[in-house]
């Protein structure tokens, strides 16, 4: 009696149908489907607090602006506004090689030098203050490129494009960061 | 496991609308309250059942190729920036061979989980090891943050339990949240990204008209976009179009049916264009907008039982 009673009930079209399906489908005929096992009062409660502490802790990552929070750090990527009339900054790493008098500019990503330029950038106060890091990336080169010759130098270095009014005027300036001699 | 409780399983023909989407209807339905039924929509399993294994393929491609870069990180221990979850934990930098057990780890359990084996321990195997992985890649100094929502999903996927394809008759609330936890990830990326854009420029306008997207182009923009950095009048107007829809984001949360689809094929799009122009594709936040999806209408239809089991 109570299976036949839930069954009439459940084929009725009760209020706010609409919110069980954002794809449309809840907006033509209903029908109706099984249940999964209703959620008990706990089970809607750490729902809840766990998403209003996650969005807490997301926001306060926004306007603390830091990353430390991942995966709910703030999303900085793109966020600094540039100056039309600015300078456009990328950084490089080059590798003077035994018989080279000029270095050579290196791919700046892991498949080369064990890391990403971005990484480098994000750090880069800490890499210019302290050079012999320069040593785990000519590290990674040779792990990478058993074949090719050791490096003896390597070079962090920046190229400068100075805009006027968003367009790029004369040619890229390069300016050395820091060195390191290969061990 | 078959829960008594509930009515008996309809026939295909009476639990499908015409156009083959079942439509959840619950007596309680009625009497939760209207934040709830938003927040905790009850979907179909199948639809986690599919989601699933987008996720998780693509967590197994995410590890194998864009954030790959764990493994030479075993190489460079020196740079080693420790998240503050990592340094709560105590996690020390990765070594090569760590990296290559944690893939290997990742690997098995996302494929049982994609699969549907042992659902919960893969699930949250899965989801730590992967998590792990991630505090590894975003640890050298750079933080992305496409992988936010993709971390999530990984996250709130076990809570679900069981789900399996035949499930297209059988809703749950548990996965409602989890879809919706999903959705919101995805979201608040675009959302959130537009305020820190506020924040850290101090005036949005002068985001809007400024250089990013010249200084983006300039750094690594493809050889077919370089034109238009002669025109930069063009590229400010495409900075405010990209402040108006971050901002105009959580509309996606609350439109429902062809509005929805629009909504998911102009982020795709977006996404392809940025792909394209900068090499900056943001697959892992653009697999999450399935979460968006009736996928359980990828099911075919003989696998598409109308078992209540779950």
């Amino acid at each position: 009696m109570d299976e036949k009673k839930h069954r009439l009930l459940a084929r009725r079209e009760p209020a706010g149908t609409d919110d069980a399906d954002d794809t449309g489908a809840s907006a033509r005929r209903s029908v109706t489907v099984p249940r999964h096992r209703p959620l008990t009062r706990l089970s809607i409660g750490w729902r809840i607090g766990v998403t209003a502490v996650a969005l807490i802790i997301l926001t306060c990552g926004q306007f603390l602006n830091t990353n430390d929070f991942f995966p709910l750090g703030s999303l900085t990527q793109y966020a600094t506004a540039k100056d039309l009339d600015g300078t456009v900054n990328s950084t490089c790493i080059s590798a003077r090689f035994p018989g080279e008098d000029e270095p050579r500019r290196l791919a700046f990503n892991t498949a080369t030098v064990g890391i990403e330029r971005g990484d480098i950038e994000s750090q880069i106060d800490r890499v210019v203050s302290h050079p012999e890091l320069l040593q785990t990336l000519a590290d990674s080169y040779v792990r990478l490129h058993p074949d090719e010759p050791k490096p003896e130098e390597m070079i962090l270095c920046r190229t400068t494009t100075q805009l006027e009014n968003g367009r790029s005027v004369g040619e890229p300036t390069l300016t050395e960061l820091a060195n390191w001699e290969v061990r | 496991m078959n829960d008594r409780s509930l009515p008996a399983p309809q026939p295909r023909s009476e639990a499908q609308n015409p156009s083959g989407t079942p439509t959840l209807t619950t007596a309680e339905a009625g009497r939760r309250n209207r934040f709830l039924r938003w927040f905790m929509p009850e979907i179909p399993l199948a639809r986690v059942a599919v989601f699933r294994v987008f996720i998780y393929v693509f967590i197994i491609i995410d590890v194998l190729t864009i954030s790959g870069d764990v493994i030479p990180h075993g190489w460079t221990p020196e740079l080693y920036q420790p998240l503050w979850l990592a340094r709560f934990l105590h996690i020390p930098p990765v070594s090569v061979l760590g990296a290559q057990i944690l893939l290997a780890v990742i690997i098995v359990s996302a494929l049982l989980a994609a699969i549907g084996i042992l659902q919960r321990l893969s699930g949250w195997i899965a989801a730590l090891s992967f998590g792990t992985w991630m505090l590894y890649t975003q640890g050298y100094g750079y933080v992305a943050h496409d992988h936010m929502a993709l971390v999530i999903a990984a996250l709130v996927l076990p809570t679900i339990g069981t789900a399996r394809f035949r499930d297209v008759h059988s809703a749950s609330a548990r996965a409602g949240w989890a879809f919706r936890i999903v959705q919101i990830s995805v979201v608040l990326t675009y959302f959130y990204s537009a305020v820190m854009k506020w924040i850290a420029s101090g005036n949005i306008a002068d985001w809007g008209n400024g250089a990013v997207i010249i200084w983006a182009l300039m750094r690594r923009g493809a050889e077919w976009s370089k034109p238009f950095l002669d025109m930069p009048g063009f590229l400010i107007a495409g900075q405010w179009a990209t402040l108006a829809f971050e901002f105009l984001s959580p509309i996606a949360l609350f439109v429902k049916g062809k509005w929805l689809y629009g909504v998911v094929v102009f982020f795709c799009l977006f996404h392809l264009l940025t792909y394209l122009a900068l090499g900056i594709h943001f697959l892992p936040t653009v697999i999450c907008w399935a979460a968006f999806l009736p996928l359980e209408k990828l099911v075919p239809k003989r696998f598409a039982g109308s078992s209540a089991h779950v």
